[in-house]
């Protein structure tokens, strides 16, 4: 079994890792979770917590309320007592409280008022008749004063004692004479402060978990069931502070809460109950949930490590091997790489694979074709110096051709046409010669010079006589196609130098006929009235090789390449190949502004085999 | 809960009425954030329940123009006639509740509803289990609305029984402070009037406009109850707060008789009281009559509460010293108005509070008339 096939039967999917990641993940949410539970839990506590305090509080309420309405009753049933309504409507207060006391002492048994006064309807007497559990003796007068409204049945009143003030409920109810006339009323209602009748109904019945409760007027807790140096008493102290919130003491684990006890029909609202929590339970809940959390936290993050890390070393490891053999993907040893566990890797390193196989097979193929480009382009450029030396040869050829169709020309026509012009004259010249045989041999004479103008404009344009024996310059200056400029109205500047260095026939040729070839074109294509034709010779010393500049320049709206080259012969690339051949440098510039000019630059050196510049080769 | 002014007749009277109508302005202003604070824990003020429920606060003000607008005919299709029954102590020299069933009837034709009206007035010193034989009645004829009225606990414990039912639905006339007992159910409407607003706007206007100001002050009561707790006890608290004595109190049968008697033992005692205050129309009727008797007409004053026709009418005579008039008709108008909306699928406020003016023997026969036909603008004069 090769690696390779080992790393097959091995192979873990990136999505398997991925899974592990996800369950790894998954984990770290259950103790997240479990956290949240947790934090859940401890809010379901609190409110559990804030619902005992809640029930508390409804259960004193009502306990209130129930002692409140017993308190209302008995002493309205008090107040319709017959012997006090069958008193006289004009009875005073003491007159009342006879009957009163009597009534009293008769039902001290169903009585659960502490204390019972008698007051005027106008509230300004009043008569202390009954009390119980208050040792200070009671202030009607001030108690009564507290009645401030008649809207409400029940009130909160302080009652001035001489350790601290006492507070009470107070309510009344009016002993209605048989008239309907209110004779008094009757005053009654229990001592808050130190009652532990109502605390200790509150403690029978109140949630389970309750540790403590107690009854506060503002800032100040008047009846408890917490001894005074407890850490419940504390607990009391704090949540008097700060109403309807919830308060933990740490140091027994108690919440205390405080509400606003309501006495029914009134509208004081500055009793408060506080209830005190005690919530063991939720202790061992926190640990054991923080331990738990902890446990699952922990495991996932190790486990997370190891998965994290073996992902990173089997996803690194052929990264590595893969950059190692970038490096050295010419050595070929592709092949040898091993991709890992990874079933991507290994799918990765297949495709890698089969693109390099791709790239040198695609190398190998622009190899070969490079190659056959080279050797075509040798091919081509045989070709073309072949080309430019037949067209060289054909140069020469089309010269020589030229040469002896001008000689033969010369000869053979240019003499019979001397001959008949002399005939011609000797019958003018003839004094027998009658006049109309005088007019044939005028017009025979002038068709013969006319001919032989042609025939020695042909032979010129053919092979250039004075080329041969006066030279270039004399050549350019008896060109034919001077006198066709001349006939079309274009004017012609010619400069030329006095003398020129010796040329060799083949460059007085080639130059004879670029000039010739440039002139044909300006009288072809330039449209222009002006042309410059300009030989100088530019020499810095007598050591120095001089350079010969040929321009031919016309004002002309220039001419199209394609013009150029149906202009005759060989056109433009005829006139290149010319200057290639005297390995001289050739410009054309043209516009429609400027006309064209062409400049023909030739180094004369002694040896003909030394160039200026190199001249692009024109395509033939 | 809106308060109105005397309408004016020339140039001195619309100064009065001016001075009128920014003292009752001025009363409402003074009077509104103190009361929501001085009502019993068994109730639910009106501010305590718009606090609590802030959309009732809009849904009243469009339904007290609803009310003071024209009837718009109903356009849900009606399916059958709505039977509707009224258990109230009508039978009572006020023409309070009489007035209220005059324009409840009128509004329901002009809202053009198909009704079978059940109409059960009592007199006001019916015992707790004649009213209820009497709702038994009004309610063998299984009625989709019961209008009744509460003033005493043995009332509630029998409404209660009739919300815990639900069918009929219950509307509440001349209470405007739900039951806090009730939460959960409610009636669909409490229609009436702020006692304790109004009791408290007699009590300012007696101290702050009377020449010959209250010393020490005569009550009479009605029975024992929630009418005669709001607006006795509102009235005593706010003279109280005035250094004003209260000389004496009476409770009675809520009738005529019974405060004439009342009335009569106050003004033979040796502390005689400079004004009564009568909890209620046919209390006040009674007082005039003692006081007349006595020749004290004039020397002794008395209020009205509510301002129905024999109100007004000892007002012209000037023996009444001051009355708080309700817009009488609005109340009937309201209960006719909330059976459309809830007819109509349409939301009806828990109370609708109705409007106040003080009227005192100063105002002009005009302005008295023109506040009358404001008030009795379907029960007509």
């Amino acid at each position: 079994m090769t690696a390779a096939q080992r790393s097959t039967t091995r192979s873990i999917s990136l999505y398997t890792l991925l899974g592990s990641a996800i369950l790894i993940a998954f984990s770290i949410v259950i103790a997240a979770n479990l956290w949240g539970q947790y934090r859940l839990t401890n809010q379901l506590i609190n409110k559990e917590i804030t619902n005992s305090v809640r029930q508390n509080h409804a259960l004193i309420q009502s306990v209130l309320n129930g002692q409140l309405k017993l308190l209302g009753s008995q002493l309205q049933m008090l107040s319709q007592q017959e012997e006090l309504t069958s008193l006289d409507p004009d009875s005073q207060l003491h007159q009342i409280e006879v009957p009163l006391k009597a009534l009293i002492g008769r039902q001290k048994q169903a009585n659960s008022n502490d204390f019972i006064m008698l007051g005027s309807p106008d509230g300004q007497l009043c008569r202390n008749s009954y009390q119980i559990f208050i040792t200070e003796a009671l202030n009607c007068n001030a108690l009564i004063a507290q009645f401030d409204s008649n809207l409400y049945n029940w009130h909160l009143a302080k009652l001035e004692a001489t350790d601290s003030p006492i507070l009470t409920t107070l309510t009344r109810t009016p002993i209605v004479a048989q008239n309907g006339k209110v004779l008094a009323y009757l005053y009654g209602g229990i001592v808050l402060t130190g009652n532990f009748s109502v605390i200790n109904q509150v403690i029978s019945t109140a949630a389970k978990q309750t540790s403590a409760v107690g009854i506060a007027y503002r800032d100040q807790i008047i009846a408890t069931s917490a001894p005074k140096d407890s850490t419940e008493f504390d607990a009391l102290q704090q949540a008097i502070s700060t109403p309807d919130r919830l308060m933990h003491t740490l140091k027994e684990n108690l919440y205390s809460m405080s509400h606003r006890v309501q006495l029914e029909n009134s509208q004081n609202y500055d009793v408060r109950l506080i209830s005190v929590i005690r919530t063991d339970g939720r202790t061992e809940l926190q640990q054991g949930m923080i331990q738990q959390t902890s446990g699952i936290l922990i495991l996932a993050i190790f486990l997370a490590t190891l998965i994290i890390s073996l992902t990173l070393k089997l996803s690194l490891t052929p990264l590595g091997r893969l950059r190692n053999l970038a490096k050295q993907r010419h050595s070929g040893s592709f092949k040898a790489f091993n991709p890992g566990s990874i079933t991507e890797f290994k799918q990765l390193s297949q495709e890698v694979a089969n693109i390099l196989t791709d790239l040198k097979n695609t190398e190998q193929q622009l190899r070969d074709n490079s190659y056959l480009l080279a050797q075509s382009h040798r091919e081509q450029k045989a070709l073309n110096s072949r080309n430019r030396k037949l067209l060289h040869q054909l140069f020469n050829l089309q010269e020589q051709e030229r040469k002896h169709l001008a000689q033969e020309l010369h000869d053979q026509l240019g003499q019979p046409l001397a001959v008949i012009n002399t005939d011609a004259y000797l019958i003018k010249v003839d004094s027998t010669a009658s006049d109309k045989i005088i007019s044939f041999s005028e017009s025979i004479q002038r068709n013969v010079n006319e001919m032989s103008d042609v025939v020695y404009r042909r032979i010129s344009s053919l092979r250039p006589m004075p080329l041969n024996d006066l030279g270039l310059l004399e050549a350019v200056r008896h060109m034919p196609a001077l006198d066709n400029l001349k006939q079309l109205n274009i004017g012609l500047e010619i400069d030329l130098p006095p003398t020129l260095p010796t040329l060799t026939e083949q460059q007085q040729i080639h130059l004879f006929r670029i000039i010739q070839e440039s002139l044909t074109n300006i009288i072809k294509h330039s449209q222009a009235d002006q042309a410059w034709l300009r030989i100088q010779l530019h020499q810095t010393d007598f050591q120095s090789p001089a350079t010969l500049v040929l321009e031919i320049r016309d004002n002309g709206i220039g001419c199209s390449s394609s013009a150029l080259e149906q202009s005759g012969g060989f056109g433009i690339n005829g006139m290149i190949e010319r200057v290639n051949s005297m390995k001289g440098s050739w410009s054309l510039t043209q516009n429609r502004a400027a006309g064209t000019c062409i400049r023909v630059r030739l180094l004369l050196t002694d040896s003909d085999n030394e160039t200026i510049s190199q001249v692009p080769s024109a395509p033939l | 809960m809106d308060s109105i002014s005397a309408p004016s007749s020339g140039q001195y009277v619309e100064r009065r009425s001016s001075r009128l109508q920014w003292l009752l302005l001025l009363v409402g202003v003074i009077l509104a954030p103190a009361l929501s604070a001085h009502v019993g824990s068994d109730y639910i003020t009106l501010e305590q329940n718009t606090n609590t429920h802030p959309e009732q606060a809009s849904l009243m003000r469009s339904f007290n123009a609803q009310v003071k607008a024209p009837a718009k005919p109903i356009s849900t299709p009606q399916h059958k006639t709505i039977k509707i029954a009224a258990v109230y102590p009508g039978l009572q020299q006020s023409d309070y509740w009489r007035r209220n069933i005059q324009a409840f009837s009128l509004r329901l034709e002009k809202l053009n509803l198909d009704y079978q009206f059940d109409d059960h007035p009592l007199p006001v010193t019916t015992s707790l289990e004649q009213r209820q034989q009497a709702i038994d009645i009004a309610l063998a004829k299984d009625p989709d609305y019961l209008i009744l009225t509460l003033d005493d606990t043995g009332q509630q414990r029998l409404i209660e029984k009739l919300l815990a039912r639900q069918r009929p639905k219950i509307i509440l006339l001349n209470i405007t402070t739900p039951l806090k007992a009730w939460a959960s159910q409610q009636p669909l409407i409490y229609v009436g009037v702020d006692h304790i607003k109004g009791s408290q706007m007699l009590a300012e206007h007696l101290f702050q406009q009377t020449p010959n100001k209250p010393t020490n002050i005569g009550v009479l009561y009605r029975q024992p109850g929630y009418v005669s707790r709001m607006r006795g006890g509102a009235f005593i608290d706010a003279m109280q707060q005035h250094g004003v004595r209260l000389n004496s109190a009476y409770y009675t049968q809520a009738d005529s008789p019974s405060a004439y008697r009342a009335t009569l033992a106050m003004l033979q005692s040796d502390n005689r009281p400079d004004f009564i205050y009568a909890c209620s129309t046919d209390l006040a009727l009674g007082a005039i009559q003692a006081i007349a008797e006595q020749g004290l007409t004039g020397i002794i004053g008395v209020n009205g509460w509510g301002g129905g026709s024999a109100e007004l009418d000892a007002i012209q005579k000037q023996l009444l010293a001051i009355t708080v008039m309700r817009m009488n008709d609005d109340t009937g108008i309201a209960i006719a108005e909330a059976i459309r909306n809830d007819l109509s699928r349409q939301p009806v406020p828990q109370i609708y509070s109705g409007r106040f003016a003080i009227v005192t023997p100063q105002l002009s026969s005009e302005q008295i008339q023109q506040l009358s036909s404001e008030a009795f603008r379907y029960s007509g004069p």
